[in-house]
């Protein structure tokens, strides 16, 4: 692969983070970026760091669980991505 | 209702950043269902649909009661959405050892209404079941905050809700008349 595919291959995406239910703007990144990657990136970025990354969720707007293992060119045309803190055990 | 612990302006002003980030994604939460219907000290009141229904349901409706906020966490009640008394109804949630367990208690000892047994509500951390879990260690987590009990709520309750039962019965109401010779 030439280095022009690579500058081909890394096409930013333009994503507004909400993070539980708190708004921190819009983020850029490469749509080839794996979306636990992304998810370890804007906690850190936004230094939501008092828990462990593992227990935060990714959703898109509509509500639905995001497969961390994906890519973010694997949900096409998203727009937003929300992270929403898992509950601590109850019952 | 329930006494007084700080300056109600602490709280007001802990509940109105609440709100108004909320009230940012309105638009966005209804796509989800999620209906806010109000939002006036110290309460928000929301209610849910099933929206994988067609047409959607409105499932419950909830009182979040930010009074004492955050030096308690916020009460939650859990209500008919049309008579907006008392409901209960399960939170499932599958454990990581593949064992279901419902969050929704029948009563609380001190309120007698349904609620949900999870870290971050008032009923949870004032349940002497969980008096070694204090809300103090989740105070600053964002356990806790409005979207975070809505998020839950909507998960544990309403998600889990995508296809209807119906069952049908018939009920006699009378006899055709056969032809008399």
């Amino acid at each position: 692969m030439t280095k022009k595919d690579d500058k081909k291959d890394d096409k930013k995406i333009e994503i507004e983070i909400i993070i539980s239910g708190t708004g921190y703007g819009v983020m850029s990144f490469p749509d080839g970026i794996n979306l636990k990657g992304l998810r370890d990136q804007v906690l850190e970025k936004t230094n939501n760091i008092g828990q462990s990354s593992e227990n935060w969720e990714v959703r898109d707007s509509d509500g639905n669980l995001l497969d961390l293992s994906k890519h973010l060119q694997d949900y096409g045309d998203i727009k937003q991505l929300w992270f929403s803190l898992k509950a601590g055990i109850g019952g | 209702m329930q006494q007084l612990l700080i300056d109600p302006k602490v709280s007001r002003k802990k509940f109105k950043k609440e709100v108004k980030d909320l009230l940012k994604y309105k638009s966005e939460l209804r796509k989800r269902g999620w209906i806010i219907e109000s939002a006036k000290f110290p309460i928000v009141r929301v209610t849910f649909l099933a929206i994988r229904l067609t047409p959607p349901i409105a499932i419950l409706t909830v009182d979040i009661d930010f009074t004492n906020y955050n030096l308690c966490a916020p009460s939650i009640r859990f209500l008919n959405p049309v008579t907006l008394t008392p409901n209960c109804l399960q939170a499932l949630r599958k454990l990581p050892s593949g064992e279901v367990s419902n969050l929704m208690i029948n009563a609380h000892l001190d309120t007698r209404e349904p609620f949900l047994c999870l870290p971050g509500t008032n009923e949870y951390h004032t349940h002497p079941q969980h008096d070694g879990d204090s809300w103090d260690i989740h105070r600053y987590t964002r356990e806790g905050s409005l979207f975070f009990l809505l998020d839950n709520i909507c998960k544990y309750l309403v998600q889990n809700i995508s296809a209807f039962h119906l069952s049908f019965q018939f009920t006699q109401i009378g006899f055709i008349q056969e032809a008399v010779e």
